[in-house]
């Protein structure tokens, strides 16, 4: 009964269009009044201690960090250094732009920014290059999605904080998944481009396919291994030299390394010694430690034995693709290209690092994370890429402070309207009654699909899953569903809601982009928009694919 | 006196924005640099206590919070479920906006009148934060100040919708510096540097 009366009233007030935390108060506040004995005092403090928690906090240092990067280059280099990996494929532009999309996502927490990011610089280069414009905007609009479940994410912060479930691990609970869906969306686009004959990209005259796969993938393999082997060796040493504080110590040396490597990259040796020892010896590496992973036994002979395998094949396919050039491998055609775009946007991918690694090695919380993120960020909006002029700094912060303070808006009415259901015991009541019904972890998880997606239609993802998470997330818990995968597949349920109308907002960024009305963008987005469909299901039901990783992290048991 | 005091709402919370990043910033570079053994500078650091960074990061991002939220009705980004009244006709739209706005009014006033009674009691008492050990009463101070304001701003926008009927409409799509598309741009590969070699 109380129940009935609090959703009622809530639905009513939010019917009439006023802000969400509003009517959210606003039912609290009037049933407090009228039907409790509790002391309406209660609310004040309840608004002041409802988001006095630091994890909360992560939210705004990540939209920061996201505003900065936004702002400062970081896309359109991502953008560069994804086009030359997959740009020579079937729909190259397209691709690129899904790559972008997951590349980005993994910097910034926010799915409507993502689009922005990446949509205002490739969405024109794809009209330009020949792409119907609906192509190029499907592949945006819903690749950009991927902002909320590649880590980090603010929709996961959100769902952490309403359900008391670690943040950390939710992030990287979301990276396989979100792998996943960019490959989906990637192989989609591809298929539609190849049946269509879309434009390919070619970046340097009278390459075959093939060779520009082979001398893309050298690229690749030689500029990781040009980043990491050094670093690795400094660990390394200076960890055994200094037992205590060394990590502090070995972080300063990798930025110092990285700083120097922006002036080797460049000199001919580099391109041709090193580079011939990258091409030899990361792919076997690469290999080795994917099988670790898969068979924990294999052992150092396994590894003797794929390098020697790739020895005998990598001679004639650098043969093959032009890549050499006397005695040894050079750095050449769409290798080179890989290899001076991986370096410019290096600052941009090292911020995944920062935050999933700082997160996962336990250097920094979550939210410490995040400020180290937006704090990197501005270093290198401002100083490295210098796409960000100082005077401008005060703008994105006020921007970021903006939107951050709507969002805390919402959470600490959210908070209030949970301590009215909890104090009411309705979750339970509801659990009760659910499991009392029959309903199984199945038909739960599909009824629970639905009302997202419904959800979808009028809210946005903050208040959505700041509303339903309080409710849904004791049943769940009784069916025995682990709070983890229910936290992904709530996410992934967010990523569709925000690509089909009415309230869509990646649609309404796209829009604005584009200069596309929604009905057509609606139309343009549905092959992707069903195979979105199609890995929420895969979601809900295989609990491993978000539960896989933390697994093997020892996250979670 | 009305520019004034949206200069002084725009500056605080963009500051309060600034220095709580840097506040967790310090204490974290802090924390690690302390833990490495160099001599003399290692005394130097222990000898400074940051143990208080996190709370004052919490109070600066509750106070950007709340004066941020005022500041957000009048940029219009609190968004509501709007699909519906959008489909009306001119009027009974503008009343149910008009509706909205009164609510927020009323439930702004209402939260900022109760957080002033609590304040008023608190500071009565001797209450300090736990780490920080400022009274209290200050901290909370936030939530009147903060709801009053934002009371204030939702009457403004209710009045200036009453005689313009215009609504500050916040553009999630916008971008403040990505208007101007270069060329460069739109040929993702023909970017311009000498920090690399050209072809060998």
């Amino acid at each position: 009964m109380t129940a009935t009366i609090i959703f009622v009233l809530l639905f009513g007030l939010m019917l009439t269009g006023m802000p969400v935390s509003i009517s959210l108060g606003l039912t609290v506040l009037a049933f407090l009044f009228a039907m409790t004995q509790i002391p309406i005092e209660s609310v004040a403090l309840k608004l002041f201690t409802g988001i006095e928690r630091f994890e909360i906090m992560a939210i705004p240092f990540f939209i920061l960090a996201g505003n900065f990067l936004t702002h400062g280059g970081v896309a359109r280099r991502m953008i560069n250094f994804a086009t030359s990996i997959v740009g020579h494929w079937h729909g190259g532009l397209g691709l690129a732009g899904v790559m972008a999309c997951a590349l980005f996502a993994a910097v910034s927490g926010s799915s409507p920014a993502t689009v922005v990011a990446i949509g205002s610089i490739i969405l024109p280069a794809m009209v330009k290059a020949g792409f119907p414009k609906r192509f190029g905007a499907g592949v945006i609009t819903t690749s950009g999605a991927l902002g909320i479940l590649i880590p980090p994410s603010i929709v996961m912060v959100m769902y952490s904080v309403a359900t008391n479930t670690s943040v950390g691990t939710l992030f990287m609970a979301g990276v396989v998944p979100g792998l996943l869906l960019a490959f989906m969306l990637g192989a989609l686009t591809w298929w539609r481009a190849r049946k269509n004959n879309y434009p390919r990209m070619q970046l340097v005259a009278g390459r075959s396919g093939a060779q520009a796969t082979i001398a893309t993938l050298a690229g690749l393999c030689a500029s990781l291994f040009f980043m990491a082997a050094p670093i690795l060796a400094l660990w390394v040493l200076i960890s055994s030299l200094l037992p205590e504080g060394g990590g502090f110590v070995a972080v300063l040396a990798g930025i110092a390394w990285l700083l120097a490597a922006r002036f080797l990259v460049g000199s001919a040796f580099v391109l041709r010694w090193v580079f011939t020892v990258a091409y030899l010896v990361t792919p076997p590496f690469i290999v080795y430690w994917a099988l670790r992973l898969i068979v924990p036994q294999a052992g150092i002979l396994a590894a003797g034995i794929l390098l020697v395998l790739w020895v005998f094949a990598a001679i004639p396919l650098a043969k093959r693709a032009d890549l050499v050039q006397g005695a040894a491998i050079a750095a050449r055609h769409e290798a080179l290209i890989v290899w001076r775009h991986f370096w410019q946007s290096i600052w941009g991918l090292l911020l995944v690092i920062v935050v999933l690694g700082g997160i996962y090695s336990g250097v920094f919380t979550p939210t410490e994370a995040a400020a180290m993120s937006a704090v990197y960020a501005f270093f290198v909006a401002v100083f490295v890429y210098k796409d960000l002029r100082l005077t401008q700094i005060p703008k994105v912060l006020l921007d970021s402070a903006n939107m951050s303070a709507m969002l805390l808006y919402i959470i600490t009415n959210a908070v209030l309207f949970s301590y009215l259901l909890t104090s009411e015991q309705i979750p339970q009541a509801m659990a009760d009654w659910m499991i009392g019904q029959g309903l199984g972890a199945v038909s739960f998880l599909l009824m629970v699909n639905l009302l997202l997606l419904l959800a979808g239609n009028v809210m946005e993802p903050s208040s959505i899953v700041l509303i339903t998470a309080p409710i849904l997330f004791p049943v769940a818990m009784k069916l025995g569903i682990d709070p983890v995968h229910f936290g992904i597949l709530i996410t992934v349920n967010m990523e569709v809601g925000m690509c089909h109308p009415p309230v869509g907002l990646n649609l309404y960024v796209a829009s604005g982009i584009t200069k596309m009305g929604i009905t057509e963008l609606t139309i343009a987005v549905w092959p992707w928009l069903l195979t979105m469909l199609v890995f929420l299901v895969m979601v809900t039901y295989v609990p491993q694919i978000s539960l896989w990783l933390p697994r093997v992290l020892g996250m979670t048991t | 006196m009305m520019k004034a005091l949206d200069h002084l709402e725009e500056w605080l919370i963009a500051f309060l924005m600034g220095a709580a990043t840097l506040v967790i910033f310090v204490a974290v570079v802090h924390r690690y640099a302390s833990g490495i053994p160099w001599p003399a500078f290692q005394d130097w650091l222990l000898t400074i206590h940051l143990s208080w960074a996190q709370e004052l990061c919490i109070y600066m991002f509750i106070w950007m919070a709340k004066f941020g939220a005022a500041y957000g009705v009048r940029t219009g980004i609190h968004v509501g479920v709007d699909v519906l009244i959008n489909q009306l006709p001119g009027r009974p739209r503008a009343g149910f906006i008009l509706f909205g706005l009164a609510a927020g009014a009323f439930f702004t006033g209402v939260v900022g009148t109760m957080g002033a009674k609590f304040v008023w009691e608190i500071g009565h008492t001797e209450q300090v934060s736990p780490d920080l050990e400022m009274p209290m009463w200050i901290v909370f101070l936030a939530i009147p100040l903060g709801s009053y304001l934002m009371c204030f701003r939702f009457l403004q926008v209710a009045w200036s919708f009453w005689r313009t009927g215009a609504l500050p409409h916040h553009d999630h799509g916008h971008v403040e510096g990505m208007e101007e598309v270069r060329d460069e741009d739109l040929v993702p590969l023909a970017m311009k540097d000498n920090l690399h070699p050209k072809e060998p």
